[in-house]
Order: structure tokens, then C-alpha cells, then sequence
């Protein structure tokens, strides 16, 4: 590599089966203006240490793999150059905060995954039309009411930014509930009740104290805090309707 | 099946002072409880004004104790300072929408700013201009 420029990784390491609990390790790798952390740490996996374990993909920002702390920020570390990283001259990598370690940089999403399912992600419909009246259609309204959260990559940064979800593991968390609203949003969906039944609950919307942060860590703008509040403004709506009116529609 | 050993995250002390995100959090929900501080301040008011004179006097003598008024000014910063991050906020929350695109926060903001100083000048106005 002809690269002039130098920077140290300070990379957060844990070998489960080893006898050292979490620590720091660092790498001097050579950098071009135009590399990643993640080129970084493949850097170092290619030609320093085999060792080093982390997750990654795509390279593109679209799988959501390579989330990690930056210098103690949640970010995609294929979206985020080194000469932007490192203004000391240290790049520091640990993994996404608020999950367990199961190696190095690579975390446990095994809780996050059961949130997201507990809002079930899917289109619920009381009674399937026959296949015989085609497609549900929408018109391109429809398709932008649910548009912004629909581009979630399950990358679990908001997790991280989230200090509700680090003091209370059972928070449902922002990524999940935007999956929530995505799917209440849609026309084709029937599961509205259900769904906020779920999450009108104390882990649920009304666990988020509105820090904001997740939404300024989202790298596809999903705007999860943004999502949850329309959650507490469409649950409460719910609830008043059926105080006041048991009879009506429930969409 | 091969157990796995995780190494366990935990919160550390402090947390919300490694971002300022976190801080400006922190201090509107200081701000919140101060608020309500103060609402029971002016509701201490209320109770000794139905007292008769000497009670009113006697509390607002108290409230006007070097002490108090050093309580009241940091109150107040700390209301201000929860008063402008909900501002920020408002537009962000903003969920009853018209159509299906929401107004942007910068707008809402805008308008919480006029809505707070044209509010601000009208009690300034009753207090010291007269009526």
C-alpha cells in the first residue's frame, strides 16, 4: 500500500476462551485519505493479526453488518473515514455499546432480534383476500406514509445511542418500534391493534424518555425517535377511541 | 452445544457525561423537576395569599430572602434550558400531521420562539407595564 500517513488503532479485544477479560490492543496501519475504519480493520486482519474478529458485508452501507463504536460513537465503520476518525492520530474501535461481546468487536444481537420480533415485522391481515383479486394495491402516498422507516437496516446503532435501552435491556428500543410503526402505517396491514397492544406498555413506547439520540446516530435517517412519538400519539388516540366510541373502526 | 462466554456490557457511572447529548437529556429533566418546584413555590403563594395580608407578606418576604432568590435564579436558568430543548424537540415529536409530511423542525422551532418571547413580553407587560 502506498500510504504515507499512519494511524494507530486502539481496538477493543475479548478472546472468550482466553484468561484476559476485555481489552485494548493496538494496530499502526497505514491510511489513504479515502479508506474506512472498516478498510482499516480488514487492514489489520490481512497483514497484523488473523486473530481479530468483526462483522462486515457489504461495504455500502445497505447490510447494516460493521456497526461499532468510533472514538465512543456509534457509526458504520464503512461510512466513516479514518482521516475523519482520527483527529489525534488514534482510531478507537469497540464494540456497539449496550451488547455483550461474544468476541472481539462482534456483539450479541440475539436480544435485539427478539424485540424485532415481538412487534411482529410483517403484514397481518385478519382474512387473505384469494389470489384471484390480485395484489394489494397502493397508491405512491401510501407507499411514502411508511417510506422513511422501511429504510431500517437493522444495524442496531440507535441500540447503542440509546441510554434508555443500556439501563433497561427489556426496552423493546428504537429500530423495533420504527419497524413497528412502518408496518401500522401500511395500508395493507391489519395488525394495528395488536401491535400497539403490545407496545402501549411500560417496555414499550412510554419506556422512551425522547433523548433523541437515535435518530442522530441513524445512518439512513430513519428517525426512530421521531417513530416512537407518533407511537405514544397514535396509541393514546387509540385508547380514547375506544373509551369513547367501542364501536367504531379500529384503522 | 458449546456455551458461549460473553463478555458483559455494563452501564459505567457517569455515562451521561460522555456526551453532550446525553448532558442536554440530563439538565432538561432536571429542568422538568424544577419546574415543578416552582409550581409549588407559586401554589405556596396562592395558599398564604387565601391566608389573609400577613401571611401573603410574610411568604413573599421569604421567597424575596437572598437564599430564595439564588434558588429562583437557578430555577430559571434551568427552565429556560428545558423550555428551549423541548423547543427542539416539538418539530421532531410533531405526529399529528395534516398530510402525510410533517412540517420541519427547524419551522416548529421557529415558531415556538415567537410563540415563547411574544408570551415572555406579554407577562413582562402585565407585571411592570401596567393594565
Amino acid at each position: 500500500m502506498a500510504a504515507e500517513k499512519q494511524v494507530v488503532f486502539r481496538v477493543r479485544r475479548y478472546q472468550p476462551q482466553g484468561t484476559k477479560g476485555p481489552h485494548y490492543q493496538d494496530y499502526r496501519v497505514p491510511y489513504l485519505d479515502d479508506m474506512v475504519v472498516l478498510d482499516g480493520l480488514n487492514y489489520i486482519k490481512d497483514n497484523l493479526d488473523p486473530t481479530l474478529t468483526f462483522r462486515w458485508s457489504c461495504r455500502m452501507g445497505i447490510c447494516g453488518s460493521c456497526g461499532m463504536d468510533v472514538n465512543g460513537k456509534p457509526r458504520l465503520t464503512c461510512g466513516t473515514f479514518i482521516k475523519d476518525a482520527s483527529p489525534r492520530g488514534i482510531v478507537q474501535v469497540d464494540p456497539l455499546t449496550g451488547f455483550n461481546s461474544i468476541k472481539d468487536l462482534v456483539t450479541d444481537f440475539d436480544p435485539f432480534m427478539e424485540h424485532l420480533l415481538s412487534v411482529k415485522p410483517w403484514i397481518i391481515r385478519k382474512k387473505e383476500a384469494p389470489l384471484s383479486e390480485g395484489e394489494y394495491l397502493q397508491y405512491p402516498e401510501d407507499l411514502d406514509a411508511f417510506r422513511q422507516q422501511s429504510l431500517c437496516i437493522n444495524c442496531t446503532l440507535c441500540y447503542a445511542a440509546c441510554p434508555v435501552f443500556q439501563g433497561n435491556s427489556h426496552f423493546v428500543g428504537p429500530a423495533s418500534l420504527a419497524m413497528a410503526l412502518r408496518y401500522i402505517r401500511d395500508t395493507r396491514d391489519q395488525g394495528a391493534d395488536e401491535r400497539l397492544e403490545r407496545l402501549s406498555t411500560r417496555n414499550g413506547i412510554w419506556e422512551c424518555t425522547f433523548v433523541g439520540e437515535c435518530s442522530v446516530v441513524c445512518p439512513k435517517e430513519v428517525d426512530p425517535a421521531g417513530a416512537i412519538q407518533s407511537l405514544k400519539v397514535l396509541a393514546t388516540m387509540r385508547h380514547m377511541r375506544k373509551l369513547l366510541m367501542p364501536k367504531s373502526a379500529s384503522r | 452445544m458449546v456455551e458461549v462466554r460473553e463478555a458483559v456490557w455494563r452501564r459505567p457511572a457517569g455515562w451521561w457525561t460522555h456526551n453532550k447529548d446525553y448532558t442536554l437529556f440530563m439538565l432538561r429533566e432536571v429542568g422538568g423537576t424544577l419546574c415543578a418546584v416552582y409550581a409549588i413555590l407559586l401554589l405556596g403563594l396562592l395558599m398564604e395569599y387565601n391566608a389573609g395580608k400577613a401571611a401573603y407578606e410574610g411568604y413573599l418576604a421569604f421567597l424575596q430572602t437572598p437564599a430564595m432568590l439564588v434558588i429562583q435564579g437557578i430555577i430559571l436558568v434551568f427552565v429556560v434550558v428545558h423550555a428551549f430543548t423541548w423547543f427542539l424537540l416539538i418539530g421532531k415529536s410533531q405526529a399529528v400531521m395534516s398530510s402525510y409530511r410533517a412540517p420541519a423542525w427547524t419551522r416548529i422551532f421557529g415558531l415556538m420562539i415567537v410563540v415563547f418571547l411574544g408570551a415572555s413580553a406579554a407577562v413582562l407587560y402585565l407585571v411592570f407595564g401596567g393594565l
